[in-house]
């Protein structure tokens, strides 16, 4: 991790493949193809697909679980799931779709787009973004895993002590989830040190800061936010973790511990939380909007200053989650009121989002639809956050569904939406195919239609005084009507997410069939540097590292104002784009290091958990690859594995070039 | 134009000129930790005082270590001869830890515990 | 574009022509160095939770020894001061480093070491005493915190130290030429943290609320 090697000159007379790997253990891998160039890429666009896939799949694992809820809830006294079991769906569902979902989906975009909106040829640590990536799936197997290793935790996703203490949960089940987040979250700090350096130290010449697009703005406001608030939840964590395995005190009652301290340390990290994931999110419906308007972003200062306020705000509100906690009047109030403030530069966002549509050429395809979505469906949801913070009010809403609803309608409504509708938008990029825009439409409109049926009674619920986490309720309350509601609706919502796998498998094998494998660089006439490449990107991102004069350089590469000042169009994309200039870049090689450090990893989490013999072998198998991860040079000499692209630009006398990607880690 | 594949980073640099000059000379180093010795000779001989201080014990000891830390961070860590940007990043995380904790402290009532 | 040839040079040269500047860079600053910074930064919110926490249940213990029980001043200072003097020893490798001087960077490099692992003997020793005196990680809620800050704190320690001896294994075997005096710096950077740690944890934990 640590062991860093400065880049060093390296001189490469002709690509040999080296007799034997570093170490002696391994050969390089050299690989660009089949399951071994994933296990050891490091290239940020593969990492960034693999978050992406992984995400997906736990989407679905965690979506089932929602829909196990709802129809458990569909009547009154459901006998679907026993009450432990319904616990655990609700705990894993949460803990799944922020930790496993939301999260690592921002990170999936954010890795991919990251740089190339920058101008990089890759992120700043490419081996520390694959042990990012795997250490994160290595905490998603653990928490899962808790199914059929005795019980998963059944505190809900915030797992409040000394409820979590033995006494109370005697299964293995928090012990995941404590581990199990642990081990993601060792996860998301290398990925925001490594994603936080990129963006300070990559930028393309002549990025200045008012240069860089709100995606990657906004995604450096929330890795900011992600690296302050993890290791608050990861001290939490340890002080449980302790508790349960060690007999430390730190919140045994009866010792003189105060249970609040968990609260608070849950909620210091539990509130940025949040913003880190709508940051992401609010990024992307800045970048989606202006394209489809075909007018810039208006106020594109104001938008990143806001987005900056947040970050600040999101930090001094936390114990509004804990208004019912008797923390008294004037905790309550000072709460209360920077809870208030955070409306502001969100509020700021919304109306700058409506004045780019303003007067714009709105193009409503299915990832604008998704966008437009977001922040309607996120306004609504904000308000009803109002609501909350006004802290009398809030005791009523406390632990009702009408918590569920707001969170949910942030969450889905603002964050899952646009996550959707950046595949539309991207799709392209990545893979070189597009979306079915048919099948995109009757994916948004049915998502629309599923969601709000679905979360929208659950403000009537909650207003009827519907307690969150019961596993069933009595008939003749009143709320038999909405939950059936709900329900439908959440299967509806299931069935539009369905619709996008078909789009995804159906535009695919259409595609290939055509033969298609790439596609129009710039399908939507886009604003930022990732349309100036091929799609797919070549893996070293550009042949030349562009020069970046303004805001939205490929837009302005694309069009000036002619001298009546209207602005016309004055280049094609293929004239203005990125071209083979039969110089390769020299990249970083792949490494298994990253990948075996990561399945250390994974014994040292189910040894804390089990036996700590396991742990040693994991200690080892850390230890081990770290040490050989820091001897092995970032670039192996004489392995050259970027295949050229374009087959004029292979031909012999090619120089290599000698510029590595990235630091040495 | 062609063969510009390095990029040239130096017209977004900011303030390159102030981190070629690297660090002190090894007598400022010694210099330094003698002053944090004596430093922390004195903070142990406050603690000894058996509160003549009263209330201003904890005050001159905190000084005393805040003095500690920003000697060490400036001088061992650099941060006087390196660029703005490593320093408002390290101090960044110092000053967020003190204010969220020190709110967590202030609603338990810590720094005035007679409102309890 | 008339620098376009100077690309090259600057690259492979940079550590030797621009000490501390990487030209490569957006803002001047390696991405190692920035990334530890960041990750310092980082370190911050970790350790302050466990002082908080601390804080917070100081005096709370329903049983068993309290902290003028078994802490002790003296011997404590004694540590302190090894390991500021271990920063001391740190900065000179840094320094000679960045000069070219291999020989006296491994000296210092391995002076620092021993004065890392005199200060972790030491808490073994302070642990073991209070251990003897009645004072085990779970005998109260002062033993828990207590042990688990400077628990983390001497894991950090004994990290940077393991950090140090492979620095001294690399120089050993001429892998730590000028060209990589950053390095030494990197590394350097997290041992002074786990030293500014311990400078507020002395104050705060021992000399305050003792």
């Amino acid at each position: 991790m640590a062991i860093v090697e400065a880049p060093r000159p390296l001189v490469i007379p002709e690509p040999v493949l080296p007799a034997s790997g570093p170490m002696g253990v391994f050969k390089r891998p050299t690989k660009t193809t089949g399951w071994r160039s994933w296990a050891t890429t490091i290239d940020h666009k593969k990492i960034g697909k693999m978050y992406g896939f992984m995400s997906i799949v736990f989407f679905i694992i965690g979506g089932c679980e929602a829909l196990l809820i709802r129809t458990q809830l569909a009547t009154p006294n459901g006998t679907l799931l026993s009450a432990q079991v319904y616990n655990e769906m609700f705990t894993m569902h949460g803990t799944t779709m922020i930790f496993l979902v939301v999260m690592p989906l921002g990170v999936a975009f954010m890795n991919y787009f990251v740089p190339l909106q920058i101008g990089a040829r890759d992120v700043a640590f490419p081996r520390l973004n694959a042990f990012g990536f795997w250490t994160f799936l290595a905490g998603g197997i653990i928490l899962n895993s808790s199914w059929i290793l005795g019980g998963a935790p059944d505190n809900g996703w915030y797992n409040y002590a000394p409820n979590s203490l033995v006494t109370f949960a005697p299964t293995h089940g928090i012990d995941f989830w404590t581990v199990g987040l642990l081990t993601t979250g060792i996860a998301s700090l290398v990925t925001a040190i490594n994603m936080i350096t990129t963006i300070i130290n990559m930028r393309a010449p002549g990025m200045t800061w008012f240069k860089v697009p709100v995606f990657t703005w906004m995604s450096l406001v929330g890795q900011f936010m992600l690296l302050f608030a993890i290791p608050v939840l990861t001290a939490a964590q340890f002080m449980l973790l302790f508790d349960r395995r060690f007999g430390a005190n730190y919140f045994e009652v009866s010792q003189g511990a105060d249970p609040l301290l968990w609260q608070h340390l849950f909620w210091i990290f539990g509130h940025p939380e949040v913003y880190i994931m709508i940051m992401p999110a609010f990024g992307l419906t800045s970048d989606i909007i202006p394209v489809f308007s075909r007018k810039p972003l208006f106020g594109y200062k104001v938008m990143v200053i806001s987005g900056i306020a947040i970050g600040f705000l999101g930090w001094g509100v936390w114990a509004h989650h804990m208004f019912t906690s008797g923390m008294g009047p004037v905790s309550n109030a000072a709460f209360a009121v920077g809870s208030m403030t955070i409306a502001i530069p969100t509020g700021v966002k919304i109306f700058n989002w409506m004045g780019t549509m303003w007067r714009g050429q709105i193009r409503f395809t299915t990832a604008m639809l998704f966008a437009v979505g977001m922040f309607t469906m996120f306004m609504l949801g904000g308000v009803s956050g109002i609501t909350h913070a006004i802290s009398p009010a809030d005791t009523q809403q406390h632990d009702t569904y009408y918590v569920v609803a707001h969170f949910h309608y942030v969450l889905f409504g603002g964050a899952a939406l646009v996550f959707f509708g950046a595949f539309y938008y991207w799709w392209p990029k990545i893979f070189g195919h597009m979306l079915n825009e048919n099948l995109g439409k009757w994916n948004f409109w049915l998502m629309m239609a599923g969601f709000n049926l679905t979360f929208g009674p659950q403000h009537i619920l909650g207003l009827q005084g519907m307690p969150r986490r019961v596993y069933t309720y009595l008939p003749g309350y009143g709320w038999e009507l909405w939950n059936m509601v709900s329900t439908i609706g959440s299967y509806i919502l299931a069935f539009s997410v369905l619709i996008f796998i078909i789009n995804v498998v159906y535009s695919r094998r259409k595609a290939h069939a055509a033969g298609q494998y790439t596609c129009d660089p710039d399908p939507w006439d886009g604003r930022t540097l990732e349309w100036i490449t091929t799609s797919p990107p070549p893996e070293f991102d550009f042949w030349e590292i562009p020069d970046v004069r303004d805001l939205d350089e490929a837009w302005h590469r694309k069009y000036a104002e002619d001298e009546n000042g209207r602005v016309v169009r004055v280049a094609k994309i293929e004239d203005v784009m990125d071209k083979p200039t039969g110089v390769i870049p020299h990249m970083p090689s792949p490494s298994y290091w990253p990948l075996v450090a990561a399945f250390g990893m994974l014994f040292i989490g189910y040894g804390i958990i089990f036996s700590l013999a396991l742990c040693a072998v994991g200690g080892f198998l850390l230890f081990v690859s770290l040490v050989a991860w820091g001897i092995e040079p970032s670039t192996e000499p004489g392995v050259h594995p970027v295949e050229p692209l374009t087959p004029d630009s292979g031909e012999s006398g090619v120089a290599h070039e000698i510029h590595e990607v990235g630091a040495n880690v | 134009m062609s063969d510009q594949t390095i990029p040239n980073y130096q017209h977004v640099a900011d303030g390159g000129d102030a981190a070629v000059e690297h660090g002190a000379s090894d007598r400022t180093y010694v210099m330094v930790a003698l002053f944090l010795a004596v430093m922390t000779a004195f903070e142990v001989a406050t603690s000894y005082t058996k509160k003549a201080l009263g209330p201003f014990e904890d005050l001159v000891l905190l000084t005393l270590m805040a003095i500690k830390f920003v000697c060490v961070a400036l001088y061992f860590m650099h941060l006087k001869y390196d660029q703005a940007l490593c320093k408002r990043v390290f101090f960044f995380g110092v000053v967020v830890a003190s204010l969220v904790y020190c709110g967590m402290l202030a609603t338990f009532h810590y720094w005035a515990p007679h409102f309890r | 574009m008339s620098d376009v040839a100077l690309g090259h040079d600057l690259h492979a040269e940079s550590h030797h022509d621009y000490p501390g500047l990487s030209p490569d860079t957006s803002t001047g600053i390696s991405h190692s160095k920035l990334g530890m910074w960041i990750f310092l930064a980082s370190d911050c919110l970790l350790f302050g939770a466990f002082i908080s926490a601390y804080l917070m249940y100081n005096g709370r213990a329903q049983r068993g020894p309290t902290p003028s029980d078994v802490i002790n001043i003296p011997f404590t200072s004694t540590s302190t001061f090894v390991l500021l003097m271990s920063s001391l020893t740190m900065v000179l490798a840094v320094s000679a480093a960045h000069r070219g001087e291999e020989r006296r960077t491994r000296l210092w490099l391995i002076a620092t070491a021993i004065l890392g692992a005199s200060f972790i003997a030491g808490q073994v020793y302070e642990f073991t005493t209070m251990y003897r005196e009645g004072l085990g990680y779970t005998t109260n809620i002062f033993g828990s915190s207590f042990f688990s800050l400077t628990g983390f704190h001497g894991v950090h320690v004994t990290v940077g130290i393991i950090l140090l001896l492979i620095l001294v294994s690399m120089s050993f075997r001429g892998r730590l030429p000028k060209a990589k005096a950053e390095v030494v710096e990197v590394i350097g950077l997290y041992w002074h943290f786990v030293d500014v740690v311990w400078i507020v944890i002395f104050t705060v934990v021992y000399l305050i609320h003792k």
